[in-house]
């Protein structure tokens, strides 16, 4: 069984450190270069696959390459090879391009299954795995978080999280894709015997040329542009004004106790003994006497 | 004076006990080569008992007079075989040594036969352990008795050289042929303890003493560096091991000493040092001796004697080392053992794959990355170091004194007590990574050589004279541990520095309100590095304090070796444990040296529910008795 895993490398912001307000004041060591963890769960989940059904796991990533160290210990988890699609340009690649990249290699390397994370941390995107299913008129279920092989079907049971704790169960045939949601899995900690493998690997490398550019721009027909990416902007901030109804002395107590004074208070009326009762029962409850009726 | 047949089988019984020593031996060289040197001086100290077989003094003086009665016996018996004249008075003296020293070999086995028979746990080879106190009682009883008879038969009466043979002859009867039936036992009893000596627990004659001679001074907070070139990582099967750890594991007589100083023991865990070198021993004596002849290479697996998790309940405190009498060091193994378990197998408790994780991708333990430490620096107030200056001290910080809520206090009080005095410090903001300690102490050597190897590139672009750290993991493994990668830095942990400035009274400190303090000490710092009186001393600079001691005053908290990591799914913890010993004794204030011991203590103060103590680490402590 050949399964294709997506994986994309991400960058992560941990700290805002930079001077420049232009770039949203993150410089160079506020980025951490990571694996999106979704598609470590798809990783982990296509092993498990592979562990059961034999065949082969492929990763496939697109783009420059960010953080060489971290792909490879994601590939020292047990994937057999790795594939780098290379867009060799620094601009960002717009999703629709990416998602017909993918499905052209998926298509070419005849993948029977193929995960990839729900979603990337950095764009919050979601829609790449349901592109390539379109592009490949393939069977796709988003955000799955349990997958059940049906060998004699050649099939799989996917359940995806409902709303308040209900699920639902899916059956797809192969081929399929499927993006992976959170809790799938614990993604394994690679070994050092197979992180040296993964070290000694070559990565194939796959130019955009090699995957048949002329009809790159017909399978693409809407165009999409990144208008524009800003910080949230500041909201308006609220101060608290004591009510203009109150005397001047009100307000000023208001804003300096930071609450207002209830009156609180119960006219009582009904014979001596019942309203004496009361009040020995008012002092009790407060607290100022601890002597109980039955005593006095 | 003996017959051939008695000579026939002094020989036999030499011979028998040299083969089966040579065949301990071979048991040992199928372990990895490894370099050591030999120290008559550690040997002798031991034997004569002016080392850690007197902590115990009872046995220890035993064990003393045992020992050394041997080799006084052993010196009479081969002196007295040459026809060797001596002068009367000589004779008499030896006569009456022999006399009382055998008295006192008497009343050491009884002791120990004693305590056998007393113990409150199984032994898994009783035989071996009870066998030869018999036989060694037995020849003293005979030879006693011997000597009693010759006196009887001979009639001299009491003799001032001879004290308890002339009170035993008082009770003999005169008869030849029982004393030469005592005397047969006697000389039986001698040569079957010398031929049974390898197969007993009395072949720790010989591997015990190899084991001290071959000590070379091992620091047990130092681990051994091993080059990832290729497999085997760490220890997987019995022969993995170098030689002179299947020696450790050899001379291991089970005396227990390590458990009774085991947070992991005194707690309650199914975990003992001793309990893992039995097993190790177990399986290193199931091996025949034909396999190792044809080289054969399935040696057993530690995995089939060591469970897999028996080795994550140790903090790697190293108390087990520092007690033990002949120098085995447990620790190395169990970390040789997670070595393998983390980098071959990737088995290891869930909780430290985060770690694991935090520590390759951010570079700290926490997870929070170098911006984070950048952020830090303006409400330090403290000045952030620049490659051309020339600094005096530059201030590790440590993931815990950066992130953690609670050890941010120690830092905040050390840059005030430091202010005060006026030294200038600087630190490095976010071109500190953790200093690996935690990765190295889980087994997880490949992440600990790239943090390493990341922080000497750092250093090497500063000039300074010294390293000042707040935690002693860090200190340790900066100071101890960097060099084994070529990074030899002057390092120094913040109690040496507070010490100095105390005791030249840079430092006014006012008194304080009558208060008792007791201390934790920090098993990096006071058994790795041997600082222990220091924060004493310092403590009694201040007027109004009084130290109460533990009776166990250094055991661990529990934290090292990952296990801070670990520990808060466990039922059982070293921490409450140690809590409890604070507890009881009544004082005000727990001051502690290490933001791990602090975290922990806190912990376990409110774990066991107890308000009245308070946990403060010294810089705290001295920061507010600042003038």
């Amino acid at each position: 069984m050949k399964i294709g895993v997506c994986v994309k490398q991400i960058y992560l912001i941990s700290g805002r450190t930079g001077d420049d307000p232009k770039r949203q004041f993150v410089c160079a060591e506020d980025f951490v270069q990571v694996i999106n963890p979704y598609d470590l769960e798809a990783v982990e989940e296509a092993l498990r696959i592979r562990g059961v059904l034999g065949g082969e796991v492929t990763l496939i990533t697109l783009g420059k390459i960010l953080n060489e160290e971290r792909l490879r210990r994601c590939w020292a988890m047990g994937a057999d090879e790795l594939i780098h699609i290379d867009t060799e340009n620094n601009e960002r690649t717009p999703c629709c391009s990416k998602a017909d990249l993918l499905a052209r290699l998926i298509r070419r390397k005849q993948f029977d299954l193929v995960l990839c994370g729900k979603k990337s941390l950095d764009l919050d995107g979601e829609r790449t795995a349901a592109r390539i299913a379109e592009r490949l008129s393939w069977g796709h279920v988003a955000g799955v978080v349990k997958m059940d092989i049906v060998e004699d079907l050649k099939g799989v049971n996917v359940q995806r999280a409902l709303e308040r704790g209900d699920r639902e169960v899916i059956f797809c045939r192969f081929p399929a894709i499927f993006s992976v949601g959170p809790g799938l899995n614990q993604p394994r900690y690679p070994t050092l015997t197979k992180t040296q493998w993964a070290w000694k690997q070559e990565i194939q490398s796959v130019k955009v040329q090699d995957l048949d550019e002329s009809e790159f721009r017909q399978c693409c027909p809407r165009e999409e542009m990144l208008v524009e990416c800003s910080l949230p902007k500041p909201r308006p901030r609220k101060t608290f004004t004591p009510d203009s109804g109150k005397s001047a002395f009100d307000r000023i107590k208001q804003l300096m106790s930071g609450g207002e004074e209830k009156e609180e208070g119960n006219v009582h009326q009904g014979t001596p003994e019942n309203l004496g009762e009361r009040v020995v029962n008012f002092l009790s409850e407060k607290g100022f006497i601890t002597t109980t009726l039955e005593e006095i | 004076m003996y017959s051939y047949f008695d000579l026939l089988l002094i020989t036999v019984c030499i011979g028998v006990m040299l083969i089966g020593f040579y065949r301990r031996r071979n048991l040992w060289r199928i372990g990895v080569e490894e370099q050591r040197f030999g120290d008559w001086k550690a040997v002798t100290r031991q034997f004569i008992g002016i080392d850690r077989i007197m902590r115990r003094r009872i046995s220890g003086l035993a064990h003393v007079v045992l020992s050394c009665g041997f080799v006084f016996f052993l010196a009479i018996i081969v002196i007295f075989q040459t026809p060797l004249s001596v002068p009367v008075w000589l004779s008499s003296v030896l006569c009456f040594l022999t006399n009382s020293v055998g008295f006192g070999m008497l009343l050491a086995t009884s002791y120990f036969v004693f305590k056998f028979f007393s113990a409150k746990r199984t032994f898994q080879n009783s035989r071996n352990r009870l066998l030869p106190l018999i036989l060694l009682t037995l020849v003293i009883l005979s030879g006693f008795f011997t000597e009693g008879f010759r006196l009887s038969i001979t009639e001299v009466g009491f003799h001032w050289k001879s004290p308890l043979g002339s009170i035993l002859s008082a009770a003999l009867p005169d008869s030849p042929i029982i004393m030469e039936l005592t005397y047969r036992v006697h000389f039986y009893a001698v040569l079957s303890f010398i031929a049974l000596l390898p197969f007993t627990s009395m072949h720790h004659i010989f591997s015990s003493s190899l084991n001290v001679y071959y000590e070379n001074g091992h620091n047990p907070g130092i681990l051994k560096k091993i080059i990832l070139d290729k497999e085997p990582f760490g220890v997987k099967t019995i022969d993995e091991f170098s030689w002179k750890q299947l020696l450790d594991i050899d001379s291991c007589v089970q005396c227990r000493r390590c458990d009774a100083v085991c947070p992991a023991t005194l707690a309650g865990m199914p975990f003992s040092p001793a309990g893992i070198l039995e097993n190790a021993y177990m399986l290193m004596t199931k091996i025949r001796q034909d396999d190792i002849v044809t080289n054969k290479t399935l040696f057993p697996e530690l995995e089939e004697g060591i469970s897999k998790d028996q080795i994550w309940f140790c903090s790697s405190c190293m108390a087990c080392a520092e007690e033990c009498p002949v120098y085995v060091d447990p620790l190395d193994k169990i970390i040789d053992m997670r070595r393998n378990a983390v980098l071959s197998k990737a088995e290891f408790p869930r909780e430290l794959q985060s770690l694991y994780e935090s520590l390759e991708i951010y570079g700290d333990v926490f997870g929070k990355g170098k911006s984070k430490r950048k952020e830090l620096l303006p409400s330090l107030d403290v000045e952030k170091a620049v490659y051309n200056q020339k600094y005096d001290y530059i201030l590790w910080l440590g993931c815990q004194a950066s992130f953690h809520e609670r050890s941010k206090g120690i830092l905040s009080a050390l840059l005030s007590i430091l202010k005060a005095s006026g030294m200038k410090i600087a630190v490095l903001g976010e071109h500190e990574v953790c200093c690996g300690d935690t990765a190295r102490r889980t087994g997880n050597e490949y992440l600990f050589q790239q943090l390493v190897e990341t922080n000497i590139e750092s250093l090497s672009n500063y000039h300074f004279k010294r390293l000042l750290t707040v935690c002693p993991h860090c200190f340790n493994t900066l100071k101890n541990e960097y060099p084994q990668f070529g990074g030899s830095f002057d390092v120094h942990h913040y109690v040496d520095v507070l010490k100095d400035l105390c005791s030249s009274e840079e430092l006014k400190l006012r008194s304080s309100s009558e208060i008792t303090v007791t201390v934790q000490d920090a098993c990096y710092l006071c058994r790795a590095n041997s600082i222990r009186d220091e924060p004493r001393e310092i403590l009694q600079k201040i007027a109004g304090v009084s130290i109460v001691e533990m009776p166990d005053s250094t055991i661990c908290c529990g934290a090292g070796g990952g296990r801070m990591w670990i520990h808060d799914n466990c039922k059982v913890r070293m921490n409450d444990n140690r809590a409890k010993m604070v507890r009881d004794t009544k004082s005000n204030i727990l001051i502690t040296l290490c933001p791990y011991c602090l975290v922990m203590m806190e912990d376990g103060m409110v774990s066991i529910k107890s308000k009245s103590i308070v946990v403060r680490d010294l810089c705290e402590f001295l920061e507010q008795h600042l003038l």
